[in-house]
């Protein structure tokens, strides 16, 4: 075959020229330790560079949320712990309280501890975040959440929340319904309450803390009357505003069929149970409704009132069984809810930590990928690029070699 | 013999072999030439006591080799070209690694300010560091769309030098021509070399036939047998505006006084990369970029305009309104032969629909009219027309012709997205008027003995009557519950009954607007949990927006939504798509000029074997040629000498 001398030159150029572009390659990756320079040079390999760098950078984005969010829950858990001391000092507090040996000097002492209480806790629902952001104030962080008005402690905030981005399609709350913190409880034990009345009773009977028999007890505001039946003795009615007589049932004429009543046995109407303590005297009357919600705030205070009020008859001794019976039904539900929030700010940080953990693993995972994928090690290409140098080095060499043959030839 | 035979042989050969010496050293002196054929010398016995003479010079040259190299430049030229064209939008669009600076760099900057904002609503530094996000990627889309106009003015500055070269080179085809015809044999061969040199040249700008004549005139025409070249007579071609397409350029191929559109015939050659370049992935990366950016604009916008700034304001339009009244009355242009009088306005409805297609409206029959899609010439529009004003929707684009008249034959050019990425800005200055905020409270009473959750989902229209107060609603609602399972909607201001009846169920959450009576505030709210009899729950103005990111929260989601090509990819999703397009076709590109080089380099080779020198064969040729010649001197030399004998003889 006749191989021109052009077609020996162009062959021997083409070479070179193939090691020089191979040699640059080698060069940038030895240089920069990626694999391309542009995506087109693999443009699978390019696409999914971007893909994982993406996922990386989306990752990442939640970093700051997560760790500034579980900051903020700790602050949280740290103060619901303290709402749970205060919850447990005040129900010691009224258990002492309730103790007869308390005199009123006694009381006057609770009164002013509780006092400080009231002062802790409201200092506590002012809780704000490392911007100054109230925490508990639901989504108006610049509202202190509760504000004396009028006489008594309103919520100032919202029951919505703030919800923050942990991840592409979860929330979290980044602050919390002060409401559903200090407030959003029942008096009494949450569904009723038991109200003696000082107006009209002369009895020094007091009512334990009232239950429900039933899953949905009937609800209504019943008064309880004490009168005396047909056998001469101590009896009660009850009569619902809703329900009209229920006890004795309506069928019967009262006071003639109104049961006796005995002290601390068990009085039970409607899907509601609870005994008064005590001796009543025909006349004295209970109050049973349900429950309204109401702040720590207003019923610590009432609670201070109520130690602070001296006690010198059997009837305040009554009223103050009474009260301190249901205050103590509404802290031992506002210590359920500061337990109820130490465990869930735990749970939460938990959680958070565990996606934060989560998202450091895939970015991790995802640059192992990328590393592997999209980058060289300099140690792998320098070799390389010694052995093209070496190659080109013969190539040249055997280029001059065949011009030096040609010029040869020409001199022949 | 005779005398004089001797004489006449030494002088003929000694003529035959210095002609011989001098064909082998201009053999010798083009080994370098690419396009030089190479010649052979043909001795001819001139008879008895004639000696030798030049029989003939051969030029040697493959037709098929040369047809074949010419072809493999035209291609190689034409894969050269786009695939540098190719990577130059490559890299406008963020495709080298080393760039940290494309679009999907700024979105997900904006993604994470934005995230960081809503971790602190009222920060005035965070919504800065968004806004100035923003500010970044619409500046970015303004730079990539510049960059992609210079672009595409430079490819056709370079079209057009090319196609003078292209020109320059048929006008010397046709000169070479003319020459050929008084031609002697030996300009022959240096002719066609020439002609060969420029027929290489005119290779790499566009692909043409050759044939020649019977006078031996090369002939040149493109695929469908239009003329560039017949014997001496050049045609030319010229770039134009596209007769049938607005913002489209044709090749036309002229006499100068008839014009052939020949822009199908183009196929090859640097000039076909460079007008497909120009004519297809310049204006598709343009309108994919104009449609992210329209896509990303009417989104923030719409969800900023359903929120609550910073000063208890409505928001307003991050970005510069995509339905302004000029952008609506620029988005169309007429046919050259339009008869008619119709005034357009588009607009653009539902941005999440766009193809980011250009659209040609037909009226292909009185008061009948065709919209078809460019992107793949179908009609997604048609019907019949009466008088206007009149509305043409589709793609999530109104075309709204307000007057005049229509008539037969009229056609306009769609352009809904055109000029979005040049003319995206911030519409807002102060990054207090970012809406972050919900305009609604939804509370529960702190009385309520349920434990029903109310929270609000979004506002669906913030158009409506009962935000058309100042910084209140008008009116405050109340949702009343006057069992465990039935509600009633009140007027929170007066009490007044606006809806009642309705009907809860504790198991799921409840949509409360709109109502199953058609009572619809514009306001999403729903309700869950249980609920007793005499529970209410308010909706009320938020009058406290300062770190309310509810609003922010939704500007987020937009992130991360299906909002572009049918709602099938996020704004991340789609720059990402638009630049793996692009690397794609790179990439293939340059695999296709790979291809084109190896054929290019076969082709290069067979002429090259044939056509072309060996050094060592004319070296030899030289050496042989150079014997004959001095054995032919010394013939001379010998006749001397015997001429000199027989007079020194005639002497003595």
């Amino acid at each position: 075959m006749r191989i021109s001398t052009n077609t020996q030159f162009w062959a021997q150029l083409d070479l070179i020229e193939e090691k020089n572009a191979r040699i640059a390659t080698l060069q940038y990756q030895a240089a920069t330790g990626n694999k391309l320079k542009l995506y087109s040079d693999d443009a699978a390999l390019g696409s999914r560079i971007q893909s994982l760098s993406d996922n990386m950078t989306e990752y990442q984005g939640f970093e700051s949320n997560t760790s500034v969010l579980s900051a903020q829950l700790s602050l949280v858990q740290n103060s619901a712990n303290k709402l749970l001391s205060s919850a447990l000092k005040i129900m010691d507090d009224i258990n002492s309280a309730k103790n007869d040996t308390k005199n009123n000097q006694d009381r006057l002492a609770l009164a002013t501890e509780l006092q400080g209480v009231l002062s802790s806790l409201l200092n506590e629902s002012n809780l704000r975040d490392v911007n100054g952001g109230y925490l508990y104030s639901g989504t108006l962080q610049n509202t202190s959440p509760f504000q004396l008005k009028q006489g008594s402690y309103q919520y100032q905030g919202t029951s919505t929340t703030i919800q923050v981005s942990i991840s592409q399609d979860t929330q979290q709350a980044a602050t919390f319904s002060g409401w559903n913190v200090f407030g959003n409880i029942g008096t009494g034990n949450g569904q009723f309450q038991i109200q003696f009345d000082p107006t009209h009773n002369t009895g020094n009977a007091y009512a334990s803390g009232i239950t429900t028999t039933s899953s949905q007890p009937v609800s209504d505001t019943y008064t309880l009357n004490f009168v005396t039946n047909a056998q001469g003795q101590l009896a009660y009615t009850v009569t619902g505003a809703q329900s009209g007589q229920v006890v004795p049932p309506a069928s019967q004429p009262v006071p003639q069929n109104a049961p006796a009543f005995t002290s601390d046995q068990a009085i039970q109407f409607n899907g509601l149970s609870f005994q008064l303590s005590g001796v009543p005297k025909v006349g004295d009357q209970f109050t049973v409704s349900p429950s309204q919600k109401d702040n720590v705030f207003n019923q610590l205070s009432n609670l201070v009132n109520l130690l602070k009020t001296p006690v010198n008859t059997d009837q305040d001794k009554a009223n103050l069984q009474q009260n301190l019976n249901n205050a103590l039904d509404y802290f031992k539900q506002f210590h359920d809810q500061s337990n109820g929030l130490v465990s869930q700010t735990g749970i939460t940080i938990n959680y958070l930590n565990s996606i934060a953990e989560r998202n450091k693993q895939m970015v991790g995972a995802d640059n192992l990928i990328l590393v592997n994928e999209a980058t060289v090690k300099p140690e792998n290409v320098i070799p390389m690029v010694t052995q093209e140098l070496q190659s080109l080095e013969i190539l040249t060499r055997s280029f001059s070699k065949i011009q030096e043959i040609l010029g040869q030839i020409i001199r022949f | 013999m005779r005398m004089s035979g001797i004489l006449e042989i030494g002088v003929r050969s000694l003529l035959a072999y210095q002609y011989a010496l001098d064909i082998t050293g201009q053999n010798i002196a083009n080994d370098q030439t690419q396009y030089y054929s190479r010649r052979v010398v043909e001795f001819q016995d001139d008879g008895m006591n004639s000696g030798v003479s030049i029989g003939d010079v051969r030029r040697i040259f493959d037709s098929v080799a040369d047809d074949q190299l010419k072809n493999s430049i035209t291609d190689l030229s034409k894969s050269t070209q786009y695939a540098d064209q190719l990577s130059s939008l490559e890299i406008e669009f963020g495709g080298d690694l080393s760039s940290k600076t494309d679009i999907g760099k700024y979105l997900n900057d904006a993604l994470d300010s934005i995230r960081n904002l809503n971790g602190n609503a009222s920060s005035m530094q965070n919504r800065a560091t968004f806004l100035n996000a923003l500010m970044n990627l619409s500046s970015k889309f303004n730079s990539l769309s510049s960059s992609l106009q210079k672009q595409g003015s430079d490819t056709n500055r370079s079209l057009l030098d090319q196609i003078q070269k292209t020109n320059q080179d048929i006008s010397q085809l046709a000169d070479l021509n003319q020459k050929l015809l008084h031609a002697s044999d030996s300009e022959k061969n240096d002719l066609l070399d020439k002609q060969e040199k420029i027929k290489e040249d005119l290779a790499q700008y566009i692909n043409f036939k050759t044939s020649t004549d019977q006078n031996g005139l090369l002939n040149l025409t493109l695929d469908n047998g239009a003329s560039l070249l017949f014997g001496t007579k050049a045609n030319s071609i010229a770039l134009q505006n596209s007769q049938t397409q607005t913002n489209q350029m044709s090749i036309i191929l002229t006499d100068g006084t008839f014009n052939l559109d020949v822009t199908s015939q183009i196929s090859s050659g640097s000039i076909s990369g460079l007008l497909e370049y120009s004519q297809k992935d310049i204006p598709n990366a343009t309108q994919l970029l104009n449609r992210l950016s329209v896509v990303i604009s009417s989104a923030l916008n719409e969800q900023n305009k359903l929120g609550l700034d910073l000063n208890g304001k409505l928001g307003s339009n991050i970005f510069s309104d995509i339905n302004s009244p000029s952008l609506m009355a620029q988005r169309f242009s007429s046919g050259l032969n339009n008869t008619g009088s119709a005034n357009l306005s588009v607009q653009i409805s539902d941005a999440t629909q766009l193809s980011g297609s250009n659209y040609q409206l037909v009226v292909d029959a009185p008061g009948h009219y065709n919209l078809v899609r460019g992107s793949d010439q179908k009609i997604v529009s048609s019907g019949n027309l009466g008088a206007l004003p009149q509305t043409i929707s589709a793609d999530g684009v109104s075309i709204q012709l307000s007057s005049g008249t229509l008539n037969v034959g009229d056609q306009y050019t769609i352009s809904p997205t055109a000029g979005a990425a040049q003319g995206m800005k911030l519409n807002i200055q102060d990054a207090s008027q970012l809406a972050l905020a919900l305009p609604v409270l939804a509370d529960s009473s702190t009385q309520n003995q349920g434990k029903g959750v109310i929270s609000v989902d979004g506002i669906s229209n913030i158009q409506g009557s009962i935000f058309q107060g100042n910084q209140q609603l008008t009116p405050p609602l109340k949702i009343h519950f006057t069992s465990d399972t039935q509600y009633e909607i009140l007027n929170a201001t007066d009490s007044s009954v606006i809806a009642s009846g309705l009907t809860y169920d504790p198991s799921q959450p409840n949509s409360i607007f709109p109502t199953p009576q058609g009572f619809d505030p514009g306001i999403r709210i729903s309700l869950s949990g249980a609920i007793h009899a005499g529970d209410e729950f308010n909706i009320s103005y938020n009058t406290n927006p300062s770190n309310d990111n509810r609003n922010g929260q939704f500007l987020e989601k937009l992130f991360g939504t299906p909002l572009i090509d049918q709602k099938n990819n996020t704004f991340l999703g789609e720059f990402r798509s638009i630049l793996s397009g692009i690397s794609s076709k790179t990439g293939d590109t340059k695999a296709n000029m790979e291809a084109d080089k190896i054929v290019f380099s076969n082709a290069r080779d067979r002429r090259s074997n044939v056509s072309g020198v060996i050094v060592a064969e004319e070296t030899m040729n030289l050496a042989k040629y150079q014997q004959a010649y001095q054995a032919s001197a010394q013939l001379l030399q010998t006749a001397k000498n015997i001429f000199e004998t027989i007079i020194s003889l005639a002497r003595s």
